[in-house]
């Protein structure tokens, strides 16, 4: 891009940069200067005990042996998927694919809440098998324990998985393949010998960012872990944080936290760099399905995957209308909307529930208004600037997990004389825009990157400004994708909980706070209620961005 | 009189250094040709505006324009990806440029269907450029960089994205385009030879960023001044003097097209002090090229090209060069 273009891109994005450092290095600064500064001045002594903890370690072990697991589950689901949509050609693919890609819009708080109604002792499983085997006892017992952790985390995170090895499975030629065969190996051969060596980057990849999720997984370690036993380097910040009221010790974590995040986010940035520039993409004809036994494999495996998929929504939607209190009557009962809504009293969380929602409704609309716009900025800075620099700075967040984005915020807090809900209110806002900022990002900057550049210059050379042809031409082009930004960073602002319980201090309930509460309480029915409403607006915000952001999402002509 | 004029651009990448000068009259067609890394695309951005990193000065109508900006330059450009606005319908896309000039709403109409007209694509106003195929895409492009009534049209390989028959039918209405627009000054880059050589009135021929040769089609296929050329330009034949068994330090190159060789395989008519003859020369193969064939002959361990227009019935024929036909080169350059 030439210079004089170039300024105005410069220049019309340096608030959204200086933003970016203040929002995100600020808490950040206050975090590591809780770890090396004591009342008595410097010290590494606090982040020394952190890295010589052998317990820190033991955790550590375990964050790392889980977030393996969930990782190698999630692909082993992801990848039949991903050979037979790349191979096949038929109908409802594109449907599968998008309801796949709902469950990682999905508050984890709402699929441990869906694997709670559905695994749980007196859960819908347990209530069929013990008909089936007239046992008393439950028979299935999945919940609080590793399985539960590694299956929650499975299913929020194989659609990264399967959209990633899909859509790079599709894109390559099956020339390869094919001369393979040619050659006498049969498919499985090919398969292991060429497919599997071919596809590796892009393996390693949703691998690599799939285990930077699980690392850095809160609330189902929190809640399904169910027990010391279970507690990663996250939990363990919180715990030290919020419970223990240590929040030099937390910081001193952090830091310990932080080097991993560290190592796993550029890790995952080498490996995403590899899955651009590992070949000329050429797209195959798809095949048409006409065997019996491929129309067979095709029907268990998306059976399965809806099964997976759908289950636990359905569970918790089934379970918002049935009432198990002795006190109230049993049997199917719409009372926990009547509590919602504020129709009937209630005495527990119930009442908030109302506020909860416009709290998550403002929350999300804010953060995600104001990420999606920065990353707008950012992204076209970035491309049109080809600033790799700028490319790694908008993606530190990631780095630094939700847990010590909030923790930075408390000490911020903790520093600030105001008081008071609205200071609370900003504070949340502010750190959910930071935890969702990199997804918003990630997002928009392939399609700012695919606009030809071309297309400016035609629109320069036909007279526009810089400032003309940004607005009236590249904006434009991004429209889509723009609104695909913000309803993921909507959903996600509106399922996020790690950061919110953090900062809330009990002042403030959201949607997720308030489901995590319900369930603390036993108040399934209401719980499931919440949940229902958390899927209803997951849904809304899906097909919003579905249908306009997934409609031609082509930005070149 | 002269409309544009190049002087000592230079440009300096790590394995790329391009070195030219040249000039335009107004009016004139001029296709820059040559093999791929040549430097003409690079001699389009740097007229445009697109390329900040040369050396060099610019003068359009003898007004210094190096520095000016790209939107100043007046110039359009036709990409060879159309680069059409895939947000706009193809009205917008043509009115684009009109609307930035502030044209009123009743201009900008007229002008859209009068351009429309012009590249052939009537009634397109509100279809989406997304739904256009690569000529009628193209067309657009052409019409929306003619909507600025630029006074320097470039035009990057436009039709390069085109299947060979749309190809054709195009090179011939981005000519008579030109002609009707009072002779736009048009600056056409391409590898093909054909396509420059049917529709400009000049030739700017390229090779590693230097300008190898320039002239009118003519002048260059039938007097190439360098080897290059020659060969770049057309089919032919480099042999050295010595398998004519001549002795002489001022040539070393004897070239010669196709058409310039006779071959018989029985008696010649003509006047035989006009020719070389190369007897018994073995038929290596036969290319069929519609209205006459191409054969490769063997001549003493020489290979050389020759035309004819009927099909040779011996394995071994005499070949006829035509004295005037061939050129002489000395270190790659014409005597």
């Amino acid at each position: 891009m030439v210079k004089t273009c170039r300024n105005y891109y410069k220049i019309s994005s340096i608030l959204a940069r200086i933003i970016l450092l203040i929002v995100f290095l600020l808490p950040l600064c206050f975090t590591l200067s809780r770890a090396f500064f004591t009342s008595e001045g410097f010290t590494l002594n606090l982040v020394k005990e952190a890295f010589t903890s052998s317990y820190n370690y033991k955790i550590l072990a375990f964050t790392i042996e889980e977030s393996v697991y969930s990782a190698i589950i999630s692909i082993l689901i992801a990848l039949p998927g991903a050979i037979l949509f790349s191979t096949y050609d038929f109908k409802g693919k594109k449907i599968i694919l998008s309801l796949a890609s709902l469950c990682f819009v999905l508050p984890s708080i709402l699929v441990v809440l869906g694997f709670v109604i559905f695994y749980g002792n007196n859960g819908i499983l347990n209530k069929i098998l013990k008909a089936i085997f007239s046992s008393n006892e439950p028979v299935i017992k999945v919940l609080y324990s590793f399985k539960a952790i590694i299956l929650a985390h499975a299913y929020l995170n194989f659609p990264i998985a399967l959209t990633q090895l899909t859509t790079y499975m599709s894109n390559i030629s099956k020339d390869q393949e094919y001369s393979s065969q040619l050659l006498g190996a049969s498919k499985l051969k090919t398969f292991f010998s060429i497919t599997l060596v071919r596809i590796l980057p892009s393996l390693i990849s949703s691998f690599l960012l799939i285990f930077l999720y699980c690392f850095t997984s809160f609330s189902i370690i929190l809640i399904l872990g169910g027990g010391p036993e279970f507690t990663t380097l996250e939990v363990e910040i919180y715990r030290t944080n919020n419970i223990v009221g240590n929040s030099t010790k937390a910081a001193a974590l952090s830091v310990f936290a932080l080097l991993y995040n560290i190592i796993i986010v550029v890790l995952c940035i080498i490996a995403s760099k590899r899955v651009k520039t590992v070949e000329g993409v050429k797209r195959d004809h798809l095949r048409k399905v006409k065997s019996l036994s491929t129309k067979v494999i095709l029907f268990i495996y998306i059976t399965l995957l809806l099964i997976f998929i759908l289950r636990p929504m359905l569970g918790v939607i089934y379970r918002s209308f049935v009432s198990t209190s002795n006190r109230l009557g049993t049997g199917f009962s719409f009372r926990s909307y009547q509590e919602l809504f504020g129709i009937k009293t209630s005495v527990s969380s119930m009442k908030d529930a109302f506020k909860a929602l416009l709290n998550s409704l403002i929350i999300g609309f804010s953060s995600a208004f104001f990420a999606t716009l920065l990353s707008l900025k950012l992204s076209l800075y970035i491309t049109r600037m080809k600033s790799s620099l700028g490319e790694i700075c908008s993606m530190l967040p990631m780095m630094v997990s939700s847990v010590t984005v909030a923790l930075g915020f408390t000490l911020v807090r903790a520093k600030i004389p105001v008081r008071g809900v609205f200071v609370s209110y900003i504070f949340i806002m502010l750190a959910h825009f930071v935890i969702i900022l990199p997804f918003a990002l990630r997002t928009i900057l392939p399609a700012a990157r695919a606009i030809d550049e071309n297309i400016l210059y035609s629109s320069y050379l036909l007279g526009a400004s810089t400032r003309k042809a940004s607005k009236s031409v590249e904006i434009p082009l991004l429209r889509n994708v723009v609104i695909k930004a913000f309803s993921f960073s909507f959903a996600l602002s509106i399922g996020e909980i790690n950061a919110t319980m953090t900062l809330s201090e009990g002042k403030i309930t959201t949607l997720p706070l308030l489901l995590y509460r319900l369930i603390n309480s036993y108040n399934y029915q209401g719980a499931c209620a919440v949940g229902s409403i958390l899927i209803l607006i997951a849904l809304i915000v899906f097909f919003i961005s579905e249908l306009i952001g997934g409609k031609n999402g082509k930005t070149e002509s | 009189m002269e409309k544009l004029r190049a002087d000592g651009l230079k440009v300096k990448y790590k394995n790329f250094n391009l070195d030219l000068s040249f000039t335009l009259e107004e009016g004139e067609f001029v296709s820059i040709i040559g093999p791929s890394g040549s430097g003409k695309s690079t001699v389009l951005s740097i007229l445009a505006g697109l390329n900040e990193t040369f050396e060099g000065k610019l003068l359009l109508n003898g007004k210094d324009i190096t520095k000016a900006k790209i939107q100043d330059r007046n110039m359009a450009m036709v990409f060879q990806n159309y680069s059409l606005f895939s947000n706009m319908n193809v009205e917008k896309n043509v009115a684009y440029a009109l609307k930035i000039q502030k044209k009123s709403k009743k201009e900008i109409a007229k002008d859209v269907k009068d351009l429309l007209s012009l590249v052939g694509l009537e009634g397109y106003e509100k279809r989406k450029v997304t739904t256009l195929s690569g000529g009628e895409a193209q067309r657009v492009a052409l019409a929306r960089a003619l909507a600025k009534k630029p006074e320097i049209l470039l035009l990057d390989e436009p039709l390069s994205a085109l299947d060979a028959a749309l190809r054709k039918k195009l090179k011939g209405e981005l000519r008579r385009i030109h002609d009707s627009r009072d002779n736009m000054t048009t600056i056409y880059v391409t590898h093909d030879r054909e396509e420059a050589f049917s529709i400009s009135d000049r030739i700017i021929i390229m090779k590693d960023g230097k300008i190898e040769a320039t002239g009118t089609p003519e002048e260059l296929y039938n007097n190439p001044p360098t080897l290059f050329t020659a060969l770049f330009t057309g089919e032919g034949t480099i042999l050295t003097p010595s398998s004519f068994g001549l002795e002489t330090n001022e040539v070393d190159k004897i070239f010669f097209r196709p058409e310039s060789v006779i071959v018989k395989d029985g008696k010649f008519w003509g006047d035989i002090n006009q020719y070389v003859v190369l007897e018994n020369a073995e038929v290596l193969s036969i290319d069929y090229l519609g209205s006459r064939y191409l054969l490769m002959l063997s001549h003493e361990g020489h290979q050389l090209l020759a035309e004819s227009e009927t099909k040779p019935n011996n394995k071994y024929i005499n070949a006829y060069i035509r004295k005037n036909g061939m050129k002489f080169y000395k270190n790659d350059y014409l005597v």
